[in-house]
């Protein structure tokens, strides 16, 4: 079952005009926790594939449940990106599906075409179309660190499952806090000055979320902590919008001996090196239509590629009456 | 039996909404279908993809790359898993890592998509 489409997008359209058929299905339970808000209780969903018959043998059986779903939170981040489903997972409601990165396009659905449903053949088809545009394209970023929202599962983690939907107010004043967990992912500093508790925790992270960054683990691995950047809270401004920008500037202007100032932009725009007030506001001035923020390429502001640089559209709210 | 599948799986297969012809003009675009050569399952993508598009050819996962699908349009890269004694097994593109130089337009069919995780914000989750 995919849920939260974005009926309107080409693969619904065209060259096939299709009909998908709707259905209720109750949210599973399980999504609560992966949430950035709190949910409906019943989602709208287009069923993509039959699951096989009985005794068809355990490697087809299995095709019902063996498809993949991709990180989902801010995956619109990028021009290059659209986010177009997702489906029914144990990841959450915003788990990826359907969509495309540059001329990657994920179809998440493990069922060949035997199995699908008339519809999903005819969308399946739709997207092979879509593609063929894309020819020569490729990513313009990695996945370097994982979006912010992931904060509201680590959460919960942290919580030891205690705070079942960490996005949604509620009373988490007798909730326990595993501080093993949390210093996994929020990191030992954060955890020693602001972990007095889980309600104490979850405060200073949820209330700082537009000033969350990711920062490497001192353990010389992979690991990334999600941290919240005081210099952005000093600002006063979210590190993903543009008004960033303006507040710097304002504040350099004002002072340019503002080390604050140097300091976050070398965090943001790391390719970037500015040598005063009027360097970056002649950058600005050239570049301002195609700057991007990023939280899966690096928590960064990218510039983007000229034929790219429409407007990021946020990834929809589940149930917010697509369909 | 195998008439009696042929059959049902022709019918199956068209299109949802043909626009009133009876065999539906074949979309021109040329597809390259790269999974687990010689299964039932690259059979069943291929009789499909031959329904609606002019040009379908195959090609062995283990291939794909080296290829570059050269004179192709779009890919469709398929893969699946397996519990094999309590390991996930991976078969098809499932096993790939395409490369950052890789610009051909490509559908990841399901498991697949763990094989651009090195190179795209798309991986298993």
């Amino acid at each position: 079952m995919a849920h939260g489409m974005r009926l309107d997008h080409p693969i619904f359209q065209s060259p096939n005009h299709v009909r998908i058929p709707l259905t209720e299905i109750d949210t599973p339970p399980d999504y609560a926790h992966y949430a950035t808000a709190a949910l409906p209780e019943r989602l709208t969903a287009w069923q993509v594939f039959e699951k096989p018959a009985a005794g068809e043998g355990a490697a087809r059986q299995s095709l019902a449940n063996v498809g993949l779903v991709s990180d989902g939170f801010g995956f619109e981040d990028l021009p290059d990106s659209e986010w177009i489903a997702s489906g029914i997972n144990s990841k959450g409601p915003q788990a990826l599906a359907l969509g495309r990165q540059g001329n990657y396009f994920l179809w998440g659905f493990a069922a060949d075409p035997t199995l699908m449903t008339p519809s999903a053949r005819d969308v399946f088809v739709n997207a092979i179309c879509w593609m063929k545009q894309f020819d020569g394209q490729r990513p313009l970023v990695t996945k370097v660190a994982s979006p912010r929202e992931w904060l509201f599962v680590e959460l919960w983690v942290a919580s030891q499952k205690g705070d079942r939907a960490p996005a949604v107010a509620s009373d988490v004043s007798g909730v326990a806090l595993d501080r093993a967990a949390a210093e996994r992912y929020f990191g030992r500093e954060t955890v020693e000055k602001h972990g007095k508790d889980y309600a104490t925790l979850k405060a200073w992270l949820v209330g700082n979320l537009e000033a969350i960054t990711s920062v490497a683990a001192d353990d010389g691995g992979r690991r990334r902590h999600k941290v919240v950047d005081e210099d952005v809270v000093a600002l006063g401004v979210s590190n993903r919008r543009p008004e960033f920008f303006d507040r710097v500037l304002a504040r350099w202007r004002e002072d340019p001996a503002d080390e604050l100032c140097t300091r976050v932009l070398a965090r943001y725009v790391p390719d970037r090196r500015f040598a005063s007030p009027e360097d970056l506001e002649q950058w600005l001035a050239e570049h301002r239509g195609r700057l991007r923020f990023t939280d899966f390429g690096g928590y960064r502001w990218v510039v983007v590629p000229r034929e790219a640089a429409k407007p990021a559209s946020p990834t929809p709210a589940v149930g917010a009456g697509r369909g | 039996m195998l008439f009696a599948f042929t059959l049902a799986a022709s019918s199956v297969l068209a299109p949802q909404d043909p626009a009133g012809a009876d065999a539906p003009a074949k979309i021109p675009i040329s597809v390259l279908y790269a999974g687990e050569a010689g299964t039932p399952r690259e059979a069943a993508f291929l009789e499909f993809l031959r329904q609606r598009f002019v040009k379908v050819g195959n090609v062995p996962a283990a291939e794909l790359l080296a290829s570059r699908a050269e004179g192709w349009d779009v890919v469709v890269a398929d893969g699946s898993t397996e519990m094999v004694d309590n390991r996930l097994r991976m078969k098809g593109c499932t096993k790939l890592e395409f490369p950052a130089d890789w610009t051909k337009p490509t559908v990841l069919i399901a498991s697949s998509g763990r094989a651009v995780e090195k190179v795209s914000k798309i991986g298993w989750l």
